[in-house]
């Protein structure tokens, strides 16, 4: 049987543990720890491995959600973590000093990957601090020559993770049969 | 020679400390000594906002709805562009400081000559209004929708905690299938949507509707930059630009059945009663009303849907292609049957409405109500190029039959798992 991922990142704090806990059908596999960096500053605990959730589809088939960790030394695991995925989710947190700063970091990393399949974006925090605006980051998007959907998301509320990865799916074929 | 005292330009100063007040105040008797002088707010000719202060959006609010005529200094430490203020980086020097006084003078002088003309509540409103809907129905696709509050620094807005509840209470996407698309959105007589023969006829001039009325007077707060009231006869509607939000003492069912009724329908002693009016927060008394505060987007949107019924704008035509400038952002907004599977099409390219409805095999109501909403908030359009109408985008191709099953299986499991 064929595996299938979809992968969910982000900077530290962005909601990808959450967001990865509002779809599983299973208790999520977390690897948080008690942050010792400057990570400590935005979360207590943070990913240092990965974190790890299935959603079943039916009979049996399950779609596997991979959390990237957000540290940046552990992106040489980035590239393992892709295989086999069928999209991206890039979660963003709005209230970081510099959100466009982490789009272009993530989007860049991310590149091959994305080009192979897609990318939705999920921007949280949006209640803590309401700039950039939703049109602000379509803004810097059109100058990347790219038209991705970009959602607000609150990561606890499954409904919002839910649309987003339908999203994903339908930019990735508009032509799915909806019902 | 020294100004004489009646010279002095009366400012007020908002969002500072008591430290900072005592300071700015020296500054002023200082530096500044026989230009300007701090007065109590009623008594001022300028406000001085400290742009850096938690609750400044708020405090700006606040000043340009109770006076939109006076001039405001905005002391920043960031470089800020908002508009009808005049910026001043901090620290402050006393060259710039005088500079920003002589423009707010120079503000006090021209407004004396040509003063804003706000439409009295009593003056009906309906031929401007017309005027408004003729301008929002020719904005371009190039042009980009000015913000007309540009905090590019700004972190957190909504400090204190009722503008967090406010904030916190926006609504979540509600999705709408095929089953209950009717039972939500309403029904349009006289018109056959087997028929494609009809299809041309399933249109709708907005400037005829409620939703026309309303999109007016957005355009003319974010023009004049200023808070208004749209007293329609109905509910009061209050557009806060600034915050890029509504308050409308209505609930759904009853903005819903507003929508649909056609405002050249309401006898004429009604429609008279259409007027704009500013704004005073203190006597509307709405800023403690939290719950009844809505997003500026997803309000315009579901008003859209509810008066299109699955119809089209007339403005439009079905044969020309449409373009999509972005996707929706569809988690806060009424997802009506098929509108992901829509905007997933029309980011690749244009393409005409008649086009996505034979290309998705999908109602021609689901398609016209995606494009009334989409193009309600502006972010959908005509295409001009003549391009487009030659080379319509091709259906981006899936890698394999067997991926395009793995999403649809994904997509079931997430409609069945979510719906509302």
């Amino acid at each position: 049987m064929s595996q299938y991922k979809i992968i969910f990142t982000g900077p530290v704090g962005a909601g990808k543990t959450t967001a990865i806990g509002s779809l599983s059908d299973v208790p999520l596999m977390k690897t948080d720890e008690a942050a010792s960096d400057m990570t400590k500053e935005r979360k207590a605990e943070t990913t240092v491995a990965m974190d790890y959730g299935i959603m079943n589809i039916n009979e049996g088939e399950k779609i596997h959600l991979y959390g990237t960790p957000g540290q940046e030394r552990f992106d040489f695991m980035w590239d393992i973590l892709t295989v086999g995925g069928i999209g991206l989710v890039l979660l963003l947190d709005n209230s970081r000093a510099d959100p466009f700063k982490d789009l272009q970091f993530f989007l860049k990393s991310f590149a091959g990957f994305i080009q192979e399949t897609g990318v939705a974006i999920g921007v949280t925090q949006m209640d803590v601090s309401t700039r950039p605006t939703i049109d602000d980051y379509h803004r810097q998007l059109k100058e990347l020559d790219m038209s991705i959907p970009v959602f607000s998301v609150d990561a606890r509320e499954k409904k919002d993770v839910s649309i987003l990865v339908q999203a994903l799916m339908f930019s990735l074929d508009p032509g799915i049969d909806e019902e | 020679m020294k100004s004489k005292p009646t010279d002095l330009l009366a400012v007020s100063l908002y969002g500072m400390d008591g430290r900072t007040h005592k300071t700015m105040t020296l500054f002023i008797q200082g530096p500044c000594k026989g230009v300007a002088k701090i007065v109590e707010e009623h008594e001022a000719e300028v406000d001085i906002i400290d742009a850096d202060a938690i609750d400044a959006r708020v405090t700006l609010d606040h000043c340009l709805a109770r006076k939109p005529l006076r001039p405001i200094i905005v002391l920043s430490l960031e470089k800020l562009k908002i508009e009808h203020t005049i910026f001043v980086e901090k620290p402050a020097k006393t060259e710039t400081m005088l500079a920003a006084f002589n423009e707010a003078k120079d503000t006090l002088k021209g407004k004396k000559k040509t003063p804003i003309k706000l439409i009295k509540p009593e003056e009906p409103i309906r031929a401007e209004v017309k005027v408004e809907t003729a301008k929002v129905s020719k904005l371009k696709p190039s042009k980009e929708k000015q913000a007309p509050f540009e905090l590019a620094t700004e972190k957190k807005v909504f400090s204190n905690p009722l503008e967090q509840k406010k904030t916190a209470k926006h609504k979540a996407a509600m999705m709408i299938n095929e089953q209950n698309f009717s039972s939500f959105i309403g029904i349009v007589k006289g018109v056959n949507f087997n028929d494609p023969e009809q299809w041309r006829n399933a249109r709708y001039h907005t400037k005829q509707y409620y939703q026309g009325y309303v999109q007016s007077s957005i355009q003319v707060a974010y023009e004049k930059g200023q808070v208004i009231k749209l007293n329609s006869g109905w509910k009061p509607l209050i557009i806060l630009p600034h915050s890029h939000e509504l308050w409308l003492d209505a609930d759904d069912k009853q903005l819903r059945a507003f929508a649909g009724v056609e405002v050249s329908s309401i006898p004429v002693s009604d429609v008279k009663v259409m007027t704009l009016s500013k704004v005073n927060p203190k006597e509307e008394g709405f800023s403690t009303e939290l719950d009844k505060f809505q997003e500026m987007n997803a309000f315009v949107w579901k008003l859209a849907c509810w008066t299109s019924k699955g119809r089209y704008p007339a403005v439009l035509s079905i044969s020309e292609p449409i373009y999509l400038k972005q996707w929706p952002n569809f988690t806060r907004l009424v997802i009506t049957p098929h509108a992901m599977r829509i905007a997933a099409l029309l980011v690749v390219g244009p393409r005409s409405m008649l086009d996505i409805i034979k290309v998705l095999k999908v109602k021609p109501q689901y398609v016209f109500i995606f494009v009334s909403a989409a193009y309600a908030i502006g972010i959908l359009g005509q295409s001009k190029r003549q391009a487009d109408q030659i080379i319509t985008a091709e259906v981006p191709a899936i890698k394999s039959v067997q991926k395009k099953s793995i999403f649809s299986r994904i997509l079931n499991k997430l409609r069945g798992t979510d719906k509302t």
